[in-house]
């Protein structure tokens, strides 16, 4: 459960691009008819073969039907895994929730001044040609990086990100009470 | 084989692959239930989503309910 603050604007709230999930349920969907394409293909068999199979109609319709189910729930726990997977840019900090599977969800949260570079990885011919693509948000502590995968239009994403930044800094600088000089 | 004794073989097969198919049905809903209630931002949507995933299963359960009766007969 993700509590953004009273005091806290949420500025965006990003998925990732639909097309691997897409993929994926192309994939399931093909599946779903299988058991009526091996229901055509008896009809090129013997039909002494038929007459066996036409025998076991109500059988092979339950089998079929149970098949349908799983692939029906199938689909929902990999649609489960992308939609949950958010990305969340506030006015303070970005919030990367990550699904991973139906027993892992690992949350990442990074204040926005302690942000330190922004990059954005668009490779490949269909990230290319449909924007999307990976936003590296690197931290100032070491080693500390929170990857965003296959989001759509993911500069737009850095440049709001670096808006709020260059924001936050100004705030900052403007309510900082002048320093001792020496 | 014989029609008649594969016949109850097969049926004997349905009987459990509907037990096996139940069970995993109502594992993976209460999980899936779980999460959508839990980490959805959106309810209004997540219950539309439901809707649509209870209905369809339903309908399927029903109809699988409706094949069994038939071949236990």
């Amino acid at each position: 459960m993700i509590t953004i603050h009273p005091d806290e604007k949420v500025l965006a709230i990003k998925r990732k691009f639909w097309l691997p999930i897409a993929l994926e349920g192309a994939g399931l969907f093909l599946l779903t008819f299988a058991p009526f394409f091996l229901l055509l293909i008896t009809n090129f068999l013997p039909q002494s073969t038929q007459n066996i199979v036409n025998q076991f109609d109500l059988h092979y319709l339950f089998f079929a039907t149970a098949w349908l189910l799983v692939i029906w729930v199938v689909f929902f726990i990999l649609w489960t895994d992308y939609y949950l997977d958010i990305f969340i840019v506030t006015d303070h900090r970005l919030i990367d929730i990550e699904q991973i599977g139906l027993f892992g969800r690992d949350v990442a949260e990074l204040r926005l001044e302690r942000i330190q570079d922004i990059k954005v990885e668009i490779i490949g011919f269909l990230p290319t040609i449909l924007r999307f693509g990976n936003l590296h948000v690197q931290s100032a502590g070491e080693g500390e990086e929170i990857v965003v995968k296959n989001i759509l239009h993911p500069e737009t994403v850095k440049d709001l990100i670096s808006r709020q930044c260059d924001e936050l800094s100004k705030t900052q600088t403007i309510s900082q009470p002048p320093g001792n000089k020496i | 084989m014989e029609p008649e004794a594969l016949s109850k073989t097969l049926t004997s097969i349905a009987s459990w692959t509907f037990v096996i198919a139940i069970i995993f049905f109502i594992a993976a809903s209460v999980i899936l239930n779980y999460h959508w209630s839990k980490f959805e931002i959106d309810k209004s949507r997540i219950r539309k989503i439901q809707g649509v995933y209870f209905g369809i299963s339903g309908i399927l359960i029903i109809i699988m309910i409706g094949l069994l009766v038939n071949l236990l007969k």
